[in-house]
Parts: C-alpha cells; structure tokens; sequence
C-alpha cells in the first residue's frame, strides 16, 4: 500500500516509551516527533543515552521483552498506527516495510548459522519461492553490497569475516526485505575509520538506488553531514531541534546543538575543540524544565521552570527547537 | 574434518595410557595383600609365597607394569582372582546391558528435558516455568535407589506394568525394551532435571541477544526466532553436559542395576568388591576410564561439528 503523495511515509508523533520497573516507569523518550519523506534521510543524532537506539527500536517494535516498556503516541508508517498494530500485523511491516542496519554486526549476526542462510532466510521469508532462487537473490545482494567472490562467501560464518564485511553482510539482510524505510543504528561505530567511509558511502549509494528512506542514527556529525537530509538532535529523550542538514550546520538555534557542533573536530575550522561540561542527566535523576539547563551556558531561572514546548523558531517554518531563548 | 577427528583421536590415546597407568600403580598402593585375602588368614607361608608367584606379585615393579601394558594391547585384563575367567570376557559379557541402560538414561533425559527447558524459558516465571522448575528440583534431589524402589513399587507391584526383575533377555526386542523403561527413568531423572534447568539457562542467555533481535527484524515468526535462531545456540552447552553425564550415569547405573537385579557391570563390581578380586576391579575400572575417555573424543568431535566457531585443525 502506498501512501498518498502528500503524506510522509513515517509520522512520529508525540512519541514516548518508558521502562517499567517495580518503582515506577521511567521515562526515556518523551514528546518525539517527527516526519520522514520518502526517499528522504533523517539523522537522529545525539550522545550516548541519549535515547537513540532506543527510538529506533521502538519505531520497529523491538523492544524486548515488550511488556517491560510503554510506548505512547503514534508511529504512524504507510498511513497505519504501528503502536496500536497487533503482534503478527507487525511482523509483516517489519521484514518487509522496514529493516534495520544494527551496529556491532559481530553481535547481531547469528554466530553459527552461514551468512548464505541468514540472507537467504529474510529472502524467503520476504518473496517466498525456492531454495535455488533465494541463493541466487543472496549471492545478488552481497555483490550489490560490494562482497568480492559472493558465491564463496554465502558457505562462510560471521566470525571468519572482516569487521566491514560483516558490517556489509547485515546492510545486505536488510535489503533482502526491500523495505520502503532503513533504519541505520550506529552502522559504523566498530569499525576502522578508512572502512567506516566505505560503508558510509556503501549505505548512501543503495539508499539512493533503491529508492529507500533512511533513519540514520549516530553520533558521529561528520558522517551526518555526508549523508544526512535533515537532522533530528536528541538530548535525554528529547528533540533538542529539528532541521536541514544545512540549516543546523550553518545556523544552531539551540544552545545544545550549538555546543555539539563546536565539540566536533572540523577540517574548515581548525580552532580548539569546545568539550560540553558535565554529563547527559540519568534518566531517574531527570531536571525539571529543559533537561539541557544544567549545562547549557546560556540557562536563566526560567528554563527550569517548565519544559519549553518544541516551536518553528521566528521566520523559519520548516525547523523546529525545544528552547525558550533560541541562538538568533 | 578428519584431520580434526584424528587429531582429537591421538590425543585420547595418552589420556587412555595414563589413566590406566593410574590404576595400576593404585592398586598396587592400596593396602592388603591379594594373595593373602584369596587364601584367607589361616593360609601358611609357602602358600601364599606361591600364590604371589603365581600372581606375579614378586616381580619387580617395573617388570609387573611392562607386562600390565603389553596384556592391555592385547586387550588382555588378566583373569579374576576368584572365578578363574579371563576380566575382558566377563566385562564385554555384561557391558552392553550397562551401556543400553544409560544410552536410554540420556535419551529420556535429552528427549524430554530439552523441550521442557525451552518451554520454561519461554514462559519464564509463569506457570509452566515454576512447574519446570519445581520438577527438576525434586528430581535432581532425588536418589536412584529410591525412586527405583519407589517405581518398582508402584508400577510393577501394585500396577504389574513392567516386570519387577529386569531380565533383559526374554528374547523379543519389546521385551528388551520393558525391562528397560523402569530402570531407565530411575536412573535417568536426574540427567533429565539437569537438562531441563540447563537448557532453560542457555534460552535466558541467547534470548536477550543481539542477533535474535535481527532475526525478528527480518519479520520471522516467534516459531523460526526460536527454533532456528535461539535454539541452535542454547543447545551447543547441552552437547558438553550429555558428554559428561554419561560417564556419571554409568557410574549411577551400579546402583540402579542392583534395585533392579539386571545385569551389567553393577553386579560385577559389587561381586568384585566383596570377595576383594582386585584383578577385576583394575580391569573394570580400566574399562570405565577408556569408556569415559572415548564419551569425551565423540563430546569433542559432535562439538566441532555443531559449532562453526571451533577451530576444526
């Protein structure tokens, strides 16, 4: 099912999943929202627990055990709520809509089952048909995903592989399903830096051929930049801001995203590099008002009063900050 | 492949050298003199000068230990002290009664622990889980000589299912079998238990992972997450455990077979034991240590075949 051209292919709206424990539930995510177009690329960006992977976890319902966390809001996917779906309704949207590039692919790839079986099988499971077809549809993607000799390699586990071969091996189970959305979570993060720009410029070309729309999520602002359309910053659970790749990198109106991009080392900018003072709260131990306040340089009383509301800052529609005193 | 199963062969062969050299020198340690308990306290000197002789007892150690190893090549044990018959003979006429009895053991415990571990860890800490777990404590705290009594009381006394002497030769395979079940499950429990907590264990440790997390991003079903993903992990420890509950089963199997008066090396170390035949006991004990060693090559090799990740070189 197609969605209707003005619609975007995935609305998250007013997102929120905490974790149940005996105390209480704890909030992680609170109020996230955001639209994807298709063929488009947002990047989630944001410091570690920050909240990121578990965004991309509960967009795909993969939070496990599910009852140890409530998500509310909407995750609206090709027109249909995903929170509201039933188990099985969702197995088909996942597999088939939407894919997931985990990091780590060491761990995210079955240790004693050939890589050849763990493509095939999403294969079939996608198209159905023969043994002898889903080899050839593997065989296919490993190529597709730059694999040298892939009929050789379809016989080989994921321990006798390279970090950025296995890496390629978990983009390519993710093509396997065909999905319309690809969600990246920290694709790069255990890899070599010269593999790391290979598998960038890997997932942007078949994002690109495939016509697909990428979640990207990272931490890393100069992967970001090469590949990113806009930018979602996440800071505690929150969106920090919203926005084009070029409006964030040229403009940050909030004082988070201001802060982070002067902590990124910049070839154009060779000054010295601005570290964030203090740590991203707990999540139990949470400020009241704006969760950046205790360290944000530019904090007055009224930001702990209350938590701003998310806002198209003045003249510019199309972005969205979480700030009650916008950078002009 | 081969040269990995060769390999491990190779070295099952010192291991076999030396726990055979370790019983020999025991036995000869242990206090008590053979020739004197064959011919009792009142035997006089010459006699049992002539017994040590013919025991070969007077020989030098060393020249003792030569001879023990090139009899064992010729898979020569030498003959017992109170019957006369050569030890090889006697074992191999008893030894497939005690080894069918614990291959069924495994088999009951395999067969029925592993589905009920997986079934635990999918229901974890609800019903199934706590009937689980209760069960495999009663069986693992439960001693074979009782639940034999136990079982041979109610199911062949009061409910006359299974006969209460297990003959295993009344000649139909059938009947091979009923003789079996009673003193299978007796002796079997306790694997059974200690499966079923097992590979509850493993499932809690593999569910969890990352890659079962892809595997139902790919859209699988709970069935293909479980069966094809979760299991063929959690099961690679069960392959170590069978391998090495078998030598403890056959050791267990003593006991059982006297609960149920079947032959097998049971009767044939209490025999041994009580009339002191310390021949048959250094064979029997040999034997159990090559079957242990051999249980161990087959643990290896099964090992490397399920598990991509060792170095089949």
């Amino acid at each position: 099912m197609a969605a209707p051209a003005d619609q975007p292919l995935l609305r998250v709206e007013g997102l929120g999943v905490a974790v149940r424990r005996r105390a209480g539930a704890l909030p992680i995510l609170d109020d996230v929202s955001f639209d994807l177009a298709a063929d488009e690329t947002l990047a989630i960006v944001g410091e570690s627990g920050s909240g990121k992977s578990m965004l991309a976890l509960a967009i795909t319902r993969l939070l496990m055990p599910p009852e140890n966390y409530a998500v509310s809001g909407r995750v609206e996917f090709q027109g249909t709520d995903l929170v509201a779906l039933p188990a099985a309704a969702m197995r088909e949207v996942r597999g088939r809509g939407m894919a997931v590039v985990f990091q780590e692919a060491l761990n995210a790839l079955n240790p004693v089952l050939t890589v050849g079986r763990q493509i095939e099988e999403t294969v079939r499971r996608r198209d159905g048909g023969d043994a002898a077809t889903a080899r050839r549809e593997a065989i296919r993607l490993l190529d597709e995903v730059g694999i040298p000799s892939p009929e050789r390699r379809l016989g080989d586990y994921p321990h006798q592989l390279s970090g950025g071969m296995r890496q390629r091996v978990m983009i390519a189970i993710a093509l396997a399903c065909r999905p319309a959305l690809v969600i990246a979570d920290e694709p790069t993060t255990s890899l070599d830096v010269t593999i790391q720009s290979q598998v960038l410029a890997l997932l942007r070309d078949v994002r690109r051929q495939n016509g697909m729309s990428m979640i990207f999520i990272s931490h890393n602002l100069g992967a970001v930049a090469a590949i990113a359309d806009r930018v979602a910053v996440l800071y505690a659970g929150h969106v920090m801001e919203l926005a084009t790749v070029d409006e964030l990198f040229a403009a940050p109106r909030h004082p988070y995203t201001a802060a982070l991009l002067a902590a990124t080392p910049r070839v154009d900018r060779p000054e010295k590099l601005a570290a964030i003072g203090g740590a991203v709260p707990r999540f139990d131990e949470l400020p009241p008002g704006c969760r950046f306040a205790p360290r944000c340089p530019r904090a007055m009383p009224a930001c702990s009063a209350a938590v701003p509301t998310i806002r198209a800052p003045d003249g510019e529609p199309g972005r969205r900050v979480r700030c009650i005193a916008p950078l002009p | 492949m081969l040269r990995f199963v060769a390999k491990r062969m190779m070295l099952a062969v010192p291991t076999m050298l030396l726990s055979a050299s370790v019983v020999f020198f025991l036995a000869r340690i242990l206090p008590g003199d053979p020739a004197l308990s064959i011919l009792g306290d009142s035997a006089s000197e010459e006699a049992i000068a002539a017994m040590r002789t013919r025991l070969g007892l007077d020989q030098p150690m060393l020249v003792q230990y030569l001879g023990f190893l090139g009899d064992l090549l010729r898979l020569d044990l030498g003959n017992s002290m109170i019957s006369g018959h050569a030890v090889t003979a006697e074992v191999l006429g008893v030894l497939p009664y005690t080894i069918e009895l614990t291959v069924f053991a495994i088999a009951f415990g395999v067969v029925l622990g592993v589905p009920i571990g997986i079934a635990a860890s999918l229901a974890r800490n609800r019903l199934p889980d706590y009937l689980s777990r209760f069960g495999s404590l009663i069986g693992l705290s439960c001693p074979p000589f009782f639940l034999g009594i136990c079982l041979l009381l109610v199911f062949a006394i009061w409910v006359p299912l299974f006969p209460v002497i297990s003959a295993p030769d009344t000649g139909t395979l059938g009947g091979r079998i009923a003789a079996l079940i009673l003193p299978g499950v007796t002796l079997g429990i306790i694997f059974l238990a200690f499966v079923a907590r097992s590979s509850r264990a493993a499932m809690l440790e593999v569910l969890p992972e990352q890659y079962i997390r892809t595997a139902r991003m790919k859209g699988l079903s709970e069935r293909a997450v479980v069966f094809g993903h979760a299991c063929r992990n959690a099961l690679l420890p069960i392959v170590t455990v069978t391998g090495l509950y078998f030598g403890i089963l056959m050791g267990n199997a003593v006991v059982t077979e006297i609960v149920f008066t079947r032959p097998g090396l049971g009767k044939l170390i209490i025999g041994a034991l009580n009339s002191r035949d310390y021949v048959m006991l250094q064979g029997l004990t040999i034997v159990y240590c090559f079957i242990v060693v051999l249980v161990n090559l087959v643990t290896d090799i099964v090992y490397g075949l399920v598990d991509p990740r060792v170095k089949v070189r």
